[in-house]
């Protein structure tokens, strides 16, 4: 990305007004807007992204506690909030009646806290709850089933949630006042002053479920990671490959012989954005993280090309313009595509190495070795991944 | 960064941060199998251009389908992608012709699109200049044998490769004359009777039947060579010009006024295509001549042939042509013969693969429209398949020996029953 | 009982109505919503499938209509509120208190262009090079700002390659308008017939779902644009992005291929389906009509009386009964003339 000629932001505005009709984008969103309650959100965390990016996940509870939201999750130990089973639902290995199941018994968990409205860290969970809660509207006599089956399960009832929202939702309505109150940095190339060009990707399954009442700007043209990327001073990007899946799907991923289709969609997102010059991907969607990230990598070694264009989740990039240490609490080393070179851009500080500190910022101890040798021969330790 | 460009001291571990399991299923990124809409004809436009024509004249298709619904070629093959005039068409406006495809090859020009066509577009003559792209500016791949041909008709007149001055062989023991100024007719045999061991019988049986009515006729022997006719529709413009050039210089050198032929691709070339070369002269089928002549009463049958026959009209002498009854008169006229239709006779007649070039191609077996239509012709019952061209002879005698119960029938030319008969 | 008829709309429909009344012997008011006369056809350069002018040709109906001496016209005004039952009808124009007594209404109020915009994944709106077939028509009328010369919008150069996207907004479920909308066909096919005329080394590219050009001449039409070498493929464009140079890329299916294909385009034209006019429903409340599902005003017997509508004395004619090409716009009217002094006469009588 160093070599290619960066447009001047005065070369980029020019060009982006000859070909966009700057207000009309501006403004085709807000056909659909959607109800996001201020207040009173009970949090159920994803089960992928906590794995992969650990930094990103724990950045919520954070986040909600900053902002001094009423928030909850688990009440009781007991009650302990399990996968909605999306996993196995669009894997086709469950039934859609164990996923209605599921969801009730989180809903149930949830009213029990005395909360309305379930706030949902994965894009996929989100469409899962959406659907279920379709279904029940759709088919008459399922909540009596359901209701029966639950109590026979765990002696639990159920009500319908009053919301369901993502919690890229929450972020969105809470933007103004993150980067008011809170951030210290902005998506301004540090040098030049010119907002940085990010790419907003989001699941697929946040905006073309039901894209008329759940997505925040509806289909097309999704509102809820652009209005986060404007906001915080950058500039969001329109390329022609834009509404393409990343190609996750667990069908796809899962599977050993569908997987070269997952690194294709991202092959083909990557050749599209590439003519704009991208500083950044940002996603909400914990499959798109990972694949988004990681596929950039599969496609070096397969295809010899570099794109290596950072992609963050949202909550991260929150974090981040925030101040918040970008390994003990971000954890941008969890990254496959390296994150630094957009940390220069914005010129917040950073400390690599730290990011081969354990928690309570112990060394970890079988790579102790392993630093000291990189750090002696004069290499840094970006590039290489933990086991 | 790979595993390969990291330090040495790191791959003493590289084994256990091997992460290249994740990938190693992947053999490669799917590719898209997307058009990509690039409107370059170029080699296509040339070969037009050569041709003096400027835009793409066979756009007025509309997609309709009865070009591939009623090719004859849809009954042999069961391939999803077989060849299909329309989507040929419609690739080749978009400029994506695949020019190493087989199907370019594949189509015989026996007219029965053409003569459905609600638009009336020359499906022959766009697939002439498909096949001419490829010969003249050497894209794709021409088979093998067709190249042979090519390049035999080119040296030595002929598509075996047979000695030019061999032509007039077949007429060696007959009392035939060499044509001269003020002879009436001239008698064109054909490459095929002329080299053929099989189709001389054909050539000699006409040569007796003219002899025997009295018709003053001669030919020309090895000064002829081939018409043209299938390296024409082959693609090979250069060699077709350069063999009706020499074949009318040497007609007109010789005073000749009237050709019968035997062949109808040759009757098909001398009436239709040498006239825009300056070759204008009376070309007759020997069918019509004949029927011509029993009318007149010039020729008259002795002996009785009490067969069951049936008549598969060919392509270049029906369809293209118009000629469907006489050959009909003529076996109605013999006595005791039983003459039969086949289904999808007349201008529905099954092409036998002969045309475009087909006659020189290596067909798949299974894939060979002879083989379906001799089978047409045995469950009527006839005991011969009477022909009046000697591709459908060659590949009719291919197919009954590779087709169950071949032996229950004959093939025979219209002549040599005639000549049996008289 | 009156013997006056109001008209509402001063298009072609309108007019004709109008002149074949006064032929007829029938006075009329002609009331038409903006200044001039001439409803849409007024803007059109060339009409399809003759290539006639649009504009001469309302000139032509206008010079009748003014010449006519039992018509008065009235533009700049709308009929407001009707009282009243048929053969005594009171039409109020405007916001004042003029008042028409009439024996009938005639309803001629044409139709809307769909708004193309309400069709997101083509971008029009938001990409400047995707345009509308009218904003076509524009550009290539020689009256207008470049003089019958194709300029795309984003910098003015002349495209290479153009397509042109058939069965916007008609057709489609998801925009609720089940119906087609008939002339978009013919009017791209035209619109494509022109753009190769003035541009012959521009590639014209239509993706389509069905072509609908029925009646006479339209087939020969085009079949004319198929020599021409327009190219025609079957497929629906499923979106369209643009790329940093303002070229728009389209995806599709060929479905004679059936395989996808993509492709970039300098231009691209939205030719939109119609919708009914904008006012179709408070006129269709103020005299008391029924509106079909698909919008359209309903006739009283679409076999028998396709000009009645559901309420006696009220007539339908042109576009607002359906989209139909000029000449059966034309027919329209004479027809409702006809229909309309019927109706007045069989009223005279009874009493």
């Amino acid at each position: 990305m160093d070599e290619r000629q960066m447009l001047s932001q005065d070369e980029y505005m020019t060009r982006q007004t000859n070909i966009y009709n700057v207000e009309a984008r501006e403004n085709i969103w807000r056909r659909y807007i959607k109800e996001i309650p201020e207040d009173g959100y009970f949090l159920l965390p994803s089960c992928v992204l906590a794995v992969g990016y650990p930094g990103s996940e724990a950045t919520i509870p954070r986040l909600f506690d900053l902002l001094d939201l009423d928030w909850n999750w688990n009440l009781k130990p007991e009650s302990m909030c399990t996968c909605c089973s999306g996993i196995a639902y669009h894997g086709d290995v469950d039934t859609i009646e164990s996923t209605l199941l599921t969801t009730a018994r989180l809903w149930s968990v949830a009213q029990e806290a005395g909360y309305e409205t379930i706030a949902v860290a994965c894009v996929t969970s989100f469409g899962v709850h959406s659907e279920c809660f379709d279904l029940y509207r759709e088919e008459t006599g399922l909540k009596q089933k359901i209701d029966k089956l639950l109590m026979e399960a765990c002696g639990r009832k159920f009500e319908l949630p009053r919301y369901i929202v993502h919690v890229s939702d929450v972020i969105y309505k809470h933007r103004l006042r993150l980067r008011d109150e809170f951030m210290t940095y902005q998506l301004i190339e540090k040098e030049t002053g010119r907002p940085l060009r990010g790419v907003d990707h989001v699941g697929c399954h946040y905006n073309k479920l039901f894209p008329l009442e759940r997505s925040l700007g509806g289909g097309e043209y999704c509102e809820v990671l652009s209005g986060m990327i404007k906001a915080w001073g950058g500039k969001e990007i329109d390329y022609p490959e834009r509404r393409h899946c990343c190609g996750m799907g667990f069908r796809q991923c899962m599977l050993t012989p569908n997987r070269g289709f997952t690194a294709a969609s991202v092959n083909k997102k990557m050749v599209s954005m590439d003519p704009f010059e991208p500083d950044f991907i940002v996603t909400n969607c914990p499959g798109c993280q990972v694949y988004l990230d990681k596929e950039q990598w599969a496609i070096k070694e397969l295809k010899g090309k570099e794109y290596f264009i950072p992609v963050l989740t949202y909550m991260e990039l929150a974090g981040l313009l925030m101040g918040w240490d970008p390994y003990d609490i971000v954890g941008i080393q969890f990254h496959t595509v390296p994150v630094e070179p957009l940390l220069d851009k914005i010129g917040i500080p950073y400390d690599e190495s730290r990011s081969w500190l354990g928690k309570d910022g112990q060394t970890l101890p079988c790579l102790d070795e392993l630093r000291e040798a990189t750090l002696a021969a004069g290499r840094t330790m970006r590039g290489i991944p933990l086991p | 960064m790979t595993i390969g460009s990291k330090p040495d001291w790191i791959k003493g571990i590289a084994q256990e941060l091997d992460y290249h399991w994740r990938y190693k299923d992947i053999t490669g990124i799917l590719p898209d199998i997307s058009i990509i809409l690039d409107e370059s004809n170029a080699e296509l436009d040339q070969a037009l251009a050569a041709e003096g024509i400027k835009d793409f004249p066979w756009v007025s298709c509309f997609q309709c389908g009865t070009c591939r619904a009623v090719c004859p070629y849809t009954q042999v093959t069961t391939e999803v992608n077989g060849l299909s005039a329309r989507r040929m068409l419609h690739e080749a406006q978009l400029g994506l012709t695949d020019f190493e495809s087989e199907e370019i090859w594949t189509c015989t020009t026996c007219d029965t699109c053409v003569g459905q066509c609600p638009r009336g577009v020359e499906i022959i003559d766009f697939m002439k200049n498909l096949r001419r792209v490829e010969v003249e500016l050497g894209v794709g791949k021409i088979p093998d044998s067709l190249r042979r041909v090519m390049t035999n008709i080119a040296s030595v007149g002929n598509p075996f490769g047979e000695a030019r001055e061999k032509r007039g062989d077949w007429a060696e023991r007959l009392a035939v004359k060499l044509f001269t100024e003020g002879t009436e007719l001239l008698y064109f045999s054909g490459c095929f009777p002329a080299y053929d061991a099989r189709a001389r019988k054909i050539a000699q049986a006409t040569a007796g039947i003219l002899e025997k009515a009295g018709v003053d006729f001669g030919i020309l022997g090895y000064q002829e060579v081939c018409c043209g006719e299938s390296v024409r529709k082959a693609g090979n413009e250069k060699l077709f010009k350069s063999l009706a050039q020499h074949n009318i210089g040497v007609f007109a050198e010789n005073g000749v006024r009237r050709i019968l032929t035997t062949s109808p691709h040759c009757y098909h070339t001398f009436k239709n295509e040498y006239p825009q070369l300056e070759g204008e002269f009376e070309v007759i089928h020997y069918t019509q001549y004949l029927a011509q002549l029993i009318e007149e009463g010039r020729l008259k049958f002795s002996k009785e042939l009490n067969r069951k026959v049936t008549y598969h009209d060919p392509c270049y002498l029906g369809r293209h042509n118009g000629i469907y009854e006489e050959p009909r008169e003529i076996l109605r006229s013999i006595p005791g013969l039983e003459l039969v239709e086949m289904p999808d006779s007349r201008q529905k007649s099954l092409c036998c693969g002969g045309g475009g070039g087909g006659i020189w191609l290596d067909t798949k077996k299974g894939e060979r429209l002879s083989d379906l239509r001799l089978e047409q012709a045995m469950e009527t019952g006839a005991s011969i398949l009477a022909i009046a061209c000697p591709y459908c002879l060659n590949n009719f005698e291919d197919s009954r020996l590779t087709v169950g119960k071949g032996d229950n029938i004959e093939i025979r030319d219209i002549a040599e029953l005639v000549w049996e008969a008289i | 009982m009156e013997r006056k008829v109001v008209i509402l709309g001063g298009g072609v429909a309108g007019m004709q109505t109008a002149i074949a009344l006064n032929d007829l012997g029938i006075s009329s008011v002609l009331v038409e919503k903006e200044q001039e006369l001439g409803g849409r056809v007024k803007n059109y350069d060339k009409t399809f499938p003759f290539f006639h002018s649009g504009k001469e040709l309302v000139k032509e109906l206008e010079d009748r209509v003014r010449r006519a001496h039992l018509v008065e016209i009235r533009c700049g005004t709308t009929v407001s509120h009707v009282e009243g039952q048929a053969t005594h009808f009171q039409a109020r124009l405007g916001t004042g208190s003029y008042e028409i007594p009439a024996g009938a209404v005639v309803v001629a109020t044409g139709f809307e262009p769909f708004d193309a915009s309400l069709q997101e994944e083509y971008g029009y709106s938001i990409y400047k090079n995707v345009i509308t077939a009218t904003e076509l028509e524009r550009l290539l009328d020689p009256e207008e700002l470049t003089q019958g010369e194709i300029r795309r919008p984003s910098d003015g150069k002349i495209p290479q390659r153009v397509a042109i996207v058939f069965c916007v907004g008609s057709r489609n479920e998801k925009l609720g308008h089940n119906y087609c909308s008939r002339i978009c066909c013919s009017f791209s096919t035209k619109q494509a017939i022109e753009i190769k005329e003035r541009h012959p080394d521009t590639v014209v590219t239509c993706f389509y779902i069905d072509i609908r050009t029925y009646g006479r001449g339209f087939e020969e039409m085009y079949r004319r644009a198929q020599e021409m070498g327009i190219i025609y493929i079957r497929g629906r464009v499923a979106e369209c992005g643009v790329l940093p140079n303002g070229d728009v890329t389209i995806k599709a299916e060929d479905t004679f291929l059936g395989k996808p294909i993509q492709g970039v385009f300098d231009l691209v034209s939205l030719s939109h389906g119609m919708t009914p006019a904008l006012d179709a429903p408070k006129i269709a409340t103020m005299l008391d009509i029924d509106v079909a599902e698909d919008g359209f005003f309903e006739c009283r017997d679409k076999d028998l009386y396709p000009n009645d509508a559901t309420r006696e004395g009220v007539f339908l004619a042109g576009a607002a009964i359906g989209m139909k090409p000029i000449p059966d716009c034309i027919a329209d009217g004479n027809a409702v003339a006809a229909r309309v002094a019927a109706f007045l006469a069989e009223m005279q009588e009874r009493n």
